[in-house]
């Protein structure tokens, strides 16, 4: 395989996001695909890399449309905009994460972990949705998506490789 | 009419449609036009003068809806930048250089242009 897909080195939460995204688009779509940590480089930046043709992607949401795309059943409807994508765009732009931004994604009616969108909201509303001291009142539609979401083989893959590769800083201890 | 509005009727002559794009060329339209809303922070420029700097246009050879969303976003920029002192030229040199064919493909006003002297002896560019 020419693809490699290196990890976001940063060690905040959109960081964490960004590499749920693409390795849980890995797993699903490409699965000889790893995320690694490409420990040459200084940069700490994301990337999709095909070594062959030296195309570069940059963008996450851009990396699993393209893996879900080129893959064994993939086609180019990956690559059309879901109107939920733009919401959790800024969700992640802004650093908010919190139960505010849980109204802003309804429940998907069943766990499909071959839909981008899916993949996309997952990985966003994961740092809320994994608080453990949270009940999420209110929004227990959308918890048992993600629960269901989460519970999928393939999710499971992915949210381990990215989880083991992103260092998030701790917080502080309070008195 | 005023650059507002010129920015926001702006069109292509020769658009190339989705359908006629690579998965490749898709991926790329996808990210540049994420990426721009996203905002225009100074790491955007410095990723989208580097991506620019082997290729013609955001998928890479062919004029898309792309090219126009994200010259929208970056041409008051590019304006400021063009009347800039050379290092700033140089540090913008590829998308001032795309800015330029885009605003002549869309037929952008001649006294709504960006002006670009390409007399200017940009330093060489360190890779």
């Amino acid at each position: 395989m020419s693809l490699q897909l290196y990890a976001d080195r940063g060690s905040k939460l959109p960081s964490l996001v960004r590499n749920l995204k693409v390795a849980i688009g890995a797993s699903v779509f490409q699965p000889k695909l790893k995320l690694t940590a490409d420990t040459e480089k200084e940069e700490y930046q994301l990337v999709l890399i095909d070594k062959k043709s030296g195309f570069e992607l940059i963008e996450p949401n851009a990396i699993v449309k393209y893996l879900s795309a080129t893959s064994t059943n993939g086609t180019a409807e990956a690559f059309e905009v879901d109107p939920l994508e733009a919401t959790l765009n800024e969700i992640l732009r802004r650093r908010k994460f919190d139960d505010s931004i849980l109204p802003l994604v309804k429940p998907f009616s069943k766990a499909d972990s071959t839909s981008v969108i899916q993949i996309l909201a997952f990985a966003t509303l994961y740092p809320v949705l994994t608080k453990t001291a949270h009940k999420n009142e209110g929004f227990e539609g959308l918890k048992e998506w993600f629960e269901s979401f989460a519970s999928l083989p393939e999710i499971a893959n992915g949210v381990s490789a990215a989880t083991g590769l992103t260092n998030l800083d701790r917080p502080k201890e309070q008195n | 009419m005023s650059l507002t509005d010129t920015l926001s009727n702006l069109k292509l002559s020769s658009l190339v449609p989705n359908s006629e794009l690579s998965n490749e060329e898709l991926a790329l339209k996808s990210q540049w036009e994420t990426l721009t809303a996203d905002g225009i922070s100074d790491d955007f420029i410095t990723e989208l003068n580097h991506f620019l700097s082997d290729k013609t246009y955001i998928v890479g050879e062919k004029p898309t809806t792309g090219d126009l969303t994200v010259f929208k976003a970056v041409f008051a920029k590019a304006g400021q930048w063009s009347k800039g002192d050379i290092s700033v030229l140089a540090q913008h040199r590829h998308i001032l250089r795309w800015v330029d064919l885009i605003q002549e493909e869309a037929d952008v006003p001649v006294d709504q242009r960006i002006v670009l002297n390409f007399d200017s002896e940009l330093p060489r560019e360190v890779k």
